[in-house]
C-alpha cells in the first residue's frame, strides 16, 4: 500500500491547516505566493540558497511538519529546468567576464540535485536520494520511483517532490516556443506557472494520511487515454462513476483536445482542472496530487470544478504533453 | 581603516550575509569555523574577491587557509600583493 | 527476486569509438588528453581535456542520420552509445517495445544553450533550436524516439553518480515487473558551463588528474557515453541469449555532509559499498578488481581511500580509469560500468595513470600498469556525485 501522509506546497496557491485556500486568478503567468524562508532555516545557511532551492527545501520541511516527522526516509525530486537562476548567472558572467572572476556559488547550487542534496544536508538525511529530469514527467518519475522504493522495501516517509521556476528569461523563450500564450486570445501555448510540492509517501496509514495512492501509468506513445483509465480503476477495484477526473486543461488547444475527450469518455464522473490554479509548468503534476489527495480528505472545491459529479472514492490525474501520457489514480484511504 | 572597511562591504555582497552590518564584523576574529562560520566554499568566493577587485591570483585553495584567517590577515596579505589595493 | 544480467554493451569517450579501441588506449598507458578544439575557451591554453576528437555530423552519419542534424551532443554520443548495445542485446521488436529507455546527463543540451547565450551577448540573432534542447530529458527523448524503445524514458540528474543509478533504476524496474528490459546508462559532452564551473572551484589539474598520488590537483574533465542493456536472467535464458555477466548488486546512499564536498571519513562510500557487497552476498575479500571514482581532487581520493580501507581489510587490485577517459560527469557511471564488464570478461586489470607518489594516509597503491587473463569473478565500481550521492554496482561474471 501507498498513503499519502503529508504534504508541503509552494506556489500560487496557499495550503495552510492541511488545505488548499484556492483563489483563482488568470494572470499572464503565475508566481509563487512569497514566503519568509527565514522562519524554516538560520540565515546563515539560507544566505546560500539560490530562490528555488530555497522553495523546494522549505516545502520539504513544510511536508516534514505535516506529517508530523522530523527525517525523511529518502528524497526523490523532479525537476525539469531545474535551478535556472544560478544557471542562467553563471552563463551571464563567463560571457560578461571572458571566464574570469566566477562564483563558485553559482556552479554549485546549479545542478539539478540541488535541492534534494540541499534536503538531505538539511535533515541529515542518508538514505536514497535521487532527481529525475524528464520534462513534463520528471515529477511522475520521482514519484515511480517512490512507489518501488516502498513495494521494495516498505519504506515510510519518503519525500517526493515536484519543483521547478520562473526566471525572466524563461518566459521570451516560451512564446517563441509556443508554451506561454503571446495573446490572452492564442489558442496556442498556456500561462506559465512556477511552485515546489513534496508529498509524503509511506507504506503505513497514520492520523496524517490525506489518500492512497492507487496506480500510476506513464505511456510515451500514442495510446487511448480512456482505456488506460479503465484498466487502472479495475485493476484498483474502483467504479468509474464514482471517480473525478482531475486534467491538465491549460487552455492551449490542442492539449485540451485530450482532456476534454477524456471527460466525454466518462460522462458519469466530474471533471475538474488544476492548471488555472498553478499554471503551467513540467512538474505541475505535483500540485495536483497535493490538490487530488487535499481534496479527497477534505471535500471537492468548487474552484477547481469543471463539471459536477457524485461525490467521489477516487481522482485520476490526468496530463500530457507532446503526446507522452501520465495518470495517476488516488483513492481515499482504506 | 579604509581597506578594513571595504573589505567588510565586499564580503558581506559576495557572500550573501544581507543579516549582516559591517559593525557586527570583528576584523582580529577568525572567519572560519566560529564567528562568520564561514565554509570552503566561502573561501572560494574569497579568492574571487583577491582577484576581481585587487588583482591577486592565487594557484591553490590550500594558499586561502592562512590569508584568510581573519579580516586582518586578509588585509595585510592584500597591502603586500596587491598592485592596486 | 530476478536476477539481472547484461546483455549488450555501447561505449564511446576520449579513449575509443567501441570496447576494442578503449582497451587499446588503455594497454598503450597513455592518456588521449588533448588541447579542447570542439569549441572556443579562453581555458583551452592552460586546461586540457580528454575530448572526443570527432564532430556532431559525423557521430551522426555514423548514427544512420543525415550529417546534417539538430540532436545536441550530448544526445549524439549517448544515441552512439545506445545503439551499440541494442546491436549487441539482439532483443526482438516485441522485446524492444517493452524496453525503458533511462539515460543520465548533467550537462544535457548546455553547449547549445551557451551558443544561444553567446549570440545575445554579442548582440547577435540567438536561434530557437540552439535553446529547446537545453534541459536533460532531451535527449533521452532522441534516444528513444531513434532506437524504439518503446516504455517509458526518463532521465536521472544526480551529477556524478547518474548513470550508476539509471543502471540501479533499470534492475529493480526489470524486478518489479514493469518492463522486459532496460537500456541504462549515460552521457555527458564537455562544454564552457562545466570547464568554467570547476575551475571556479580551483579543482582542476592542469597537468592532467592523478588519482590517488599525494600530490594530485583536481580532475580533467572528459566527455563520452555508456550504455548497457540489462535483462532478468531467465529472460535471455528464453530466447537463447548468452549474458555478458550479471548485475549481482548495489548500494546507493546520501553523504548528507557538504555541497561539494565528501565526509571525510568516507562514511557515505562505506555504506553505498556496504549495501552493494551485502545485496550481492558476496564478503569484500571475493572482489577481484576495483574500479574508483578516483577524480583526482584532494577531497574524493582521500575520502574514498579511507572507504576502500574500512571495507576492504585487503584492499584489492584497484584503479582509477578516469586518468585515461578524464571525468565524463553523468556518464562516468556508464562508461566505468562497460569497462567493467569488459574486465570480467577478458580478466583485464585496468592501469591507474600518472600516479608517482604514495598518499601518507592510505596504506594501498592502485594498480599501475594493465594486465590481462586476470581471474576476473568479481568487480565493484564506484560513482559519486555532488550533493553526496554515492552509488555502487557489484558485477560477477556468469
Amino acid at each position: 500500500m501507498h498513503y499519502i501522509n503529508g504534504i508541503g506546497s509552494i506556489g500560487p496557491q496557499e495550503f495552510s491547516g492541511g488545505k488548499y485556500r484556492l483563489s483563482p486568478t488568470a494572470p499572464e503567468f503565475f508566481q509563487a505566493r512569497p514566503i519568509d524562508y527565514k522562519t524554516w532555516i538560520n540565515p546563515l545557511v539560507l544566505r546560500k540558497f539560490s530562490r528555488i532551492v530555497k522553495m523546494g527545501t522549505v516545502a520539504a520541511l513544510m511536508c516534514l511538519k505535516d506529517g508530523g516527522i522530523e527525517k525523511p526516509g529518502a528524497i526523490i525530486t523532479g525537476t525539469a529546468l531545474g535551478c535556472l537562476e544560478n544557471t542562467e548567472g553563471l552563463l551571464k558572467q563567463i560571457f560578461e567576464n571572458g571566464e574570469k572572476f566566477l562564483n563558485p556559488t553559482l556552479f554549485i547550487s546549479s545542478t539539478h540535485n540541488a535541492i534534494a542534496a540541499h534536503i538531505a544536508i538539511h535533515t541529515a538525511c542518508r538514505g536514497y536520494n535521487c532527481t529525475y529530469s524528464q520534462r513534463a514527467i520528471s515529477f511522475e518519475s520521482a514519484l515511480l520511483d517512490g512507489m518501488l522504493q516502498i513495494t521494495e522495501k516498505k519504506e515510510n516517509n519518503i519525500l517526493i517532490g515536484g519543483i521547478d521556476e520562473i526566471i525572466p528569461a524563461l518566459l521570451p523563450v516560451l512564446k517563441n516556443l509556443g508554451l506561454q500564450k503571446k495573446k490572452s486570445s492564442s489558442t496556442r501555448g498556456s500561462n506559465w506557472g512556477e511552485g515546489a510540492v513534496f508529498i509524503n509517501l509511506s507504506a503505513q496509514k497514520n492520523e496524517h494520511t490525506y489518500a492512497q495512492l492507487a496506480g500510476l501509468r506513464i505511456v510515451s506513445r500514442n495510446c487511448r487515454p480512456d482505456d488506460i483509465v479503465r484498466g487502472m480503476l479495475k485493476s484498483a477495484g474502483l467504479d468509474q462513476n464514482k471517480m473525478l477526473l482531475l486534467t491538465g486543461v491549460n487552455k492551449d488547444r490542442e492539449n485540451d483536445k485530450f482532456c476534454h475527450k477524456l471527460a466525454e469518455d466518462f460522462p458519469g464522473s466530474a471533471h475538474a482542472r488544476y492548471k488555472h490554479l498553478c499554471g503551467e509548468y513540467f512538474t505541475a503534476a505535483s500540485f495536483a496530487l497535493s490538490l487530488a489527495a487535499s481534496m479527497l480528505k477534505n471535500g471537492i472545491q468548487a474552484e477547481s470544478l469543471l463539471r459536477p459529479g457524485p461525490d467521489p472514492d477516487s481522482i485520476m490525474i490526468y496530463n500530457q504533453s507532446r503526446n507522452i501520457h501520465s495518470f495517476i489514480l488516488i483513492r481515499k484511504a482504506t | 581603516m579604509e581597506l578594513i572597511e571595504k573589505l567588510k562591504t565586499e564580503i558581506i555582497s559576495a557572500l550573501n550575509l544581507e543579516d549582516i552590518k559591517p559593525e557586527d564584523i570583528d576584523p582580529a576574529a577568525p572567519l572560519f569555523g566560529s564567528g562568520l562560520n564561514l565554509d570552503s566554499v566561502d573561501a572560494l568566493e574569497l579568492i574571487v574577491i583577491l582577484e576581481k577587485n585587487y588583482g591577486i591570483k592565487l594557484v591553490n585553495a590550500e594558499e586561502g587557509k592562512q590569508i584568510f584567517y581573519s579580516l586582518n590577515s586578509m588585509a595585510e596579505y592584500i597591502k603586500k600583493h596587491s598592485s592596486h589595493a | 527476486m530476478p536476477d539481472i544480467v547484461i546483455t549488450g554493451v555501447g561505449i564511446i569517450s576520449a579513449a575509443g569509438t567501441d570496447p576494442e579501441q578503449n582497451i587499446r588506449t588503455f594497454r598503450g598507458n597513455k592518456s588521449p588528453m588533448s588541447r579542447l578544439s570542439g569549441f572556443t575557451s579562453a581555458l583551452a591554453e592552460e586546461i586540457p581535456v580528454c575530448e572526443i576528437k570527432m564532430h556532431n555530423n559525423d557521430i551522426a552519419q555514423i548514427c544512420g542520420l543525415k550529417k546534417k542534424q539538430n540532436y545536441s551532443r550530448t544526445a549524439l554520443l549517448g544515441l552512439y552509445a545506445g545503439r551499440e548495445a541494442l546491436k549487441q542485446a539482439e532483443l526482438s521488436s516485441k522485446t524492444l517495445e517493452n524496453t525503458v529507455l533511462i539515460s543520465a546527463t548533467t550537462v544535457g543540451g548546455m553547449r547549445r544553450t551557451e551558443e544561444y547565450c553567446r549570440d545575445q551577448y554579442q548582440k547577435k540573432q540567438s536561434r530557437l533550436r540552439d535553446i529547446n534542447r537545453h534541459d536533460p530529458g532531451d535527449s533521452a527523448l532522441v534516444m528513444a524516439d531513434l532506437l524504439g524503445t518503446g516504455n517509458i524514458a526518463t532521465t536521472i540528474n544526480t551529477a556524478c553518480s547518474s548513470s550508476l543509478n539509471s543502471i540501479i533504476l533499470g534492475a529493480r524496474m526489470i524486478r518489479q515487473g514493469l518492463c522486459e528490459a532496460a537500456l541504462a546508462g549515460g552521457t555527458d559532452c564537455l562544454c564552457l558551463f562545466t570547464l568554467n564551473g570547476f575551475n571556479s572551484l580551483m579543482i582542476l589539474d592542469k597537468n592532467g588528474c592523478r588519482p590517488f598520488d599525494s600530490t594530485r590537483q583536481g580532475l580533467t574533465l572528459g566527455e563520452g557515453a555508456g550504455f548497457v542493456v540489462l535483462e532478468s536472467e531467465d529472460h535471455a535464458a528464453k530466447r537463447r541469449k548468452i549474458p555478458l555477466c550479471r548485475l549481482s548488486g548495489w548500494g546507493n546512499t546520501c553523504d548528507a555532509h557538504h555541497m561539494t564536498a565528501s565526509s571525510p571519513e568516507g562514511d557515505g562510500a562505506v555504506a553505498s559499498m556496504n549495501e552493494a557487497l551485502a545485496m550481492s552476498s558476496l564478503k569484500p575479500e571475493q572482489i577481484d578488481y576495483i574500479n574508483a571514482h578516483g577524480t583526482g581532487t584532494p577531497n574524493n581520493d582521500l575520502s574514498e581511500g579511507r572507504a576502500l580501507e574500512k571495507v576492504f581489510t585487503k584492499v584489492p587490485p584497484v584503479s582509477s580509469t578516469k586518468a585515461v577517459t578524464g571525468h565524463t560527469l553523468g556518464a562516468s557511471g556508464g562508461i566505468e560500468t562497460v569497462l567493467c564488464i569488459l574486465s570480467i570478461l577478458h580478466g583485464h586489470i585496468y592501469p591507474n595513470l600518472r600516479y608517482t607518489s604514495p598518499m601518507a594516509e592510505l596504506s594501498f597503491k592502485p594498480a599501475l600498469s594493465m594486465l590481462s587473463g586476470q581471474k576476473i569473478h568479481h568487480v565493484l565500481t564506484n560513482s559519486f556525485g555532488f550533493g553526496g550521492s554515492n552509488s555502487t554496482l557489484v558485477l560477477s561474471a556468469i
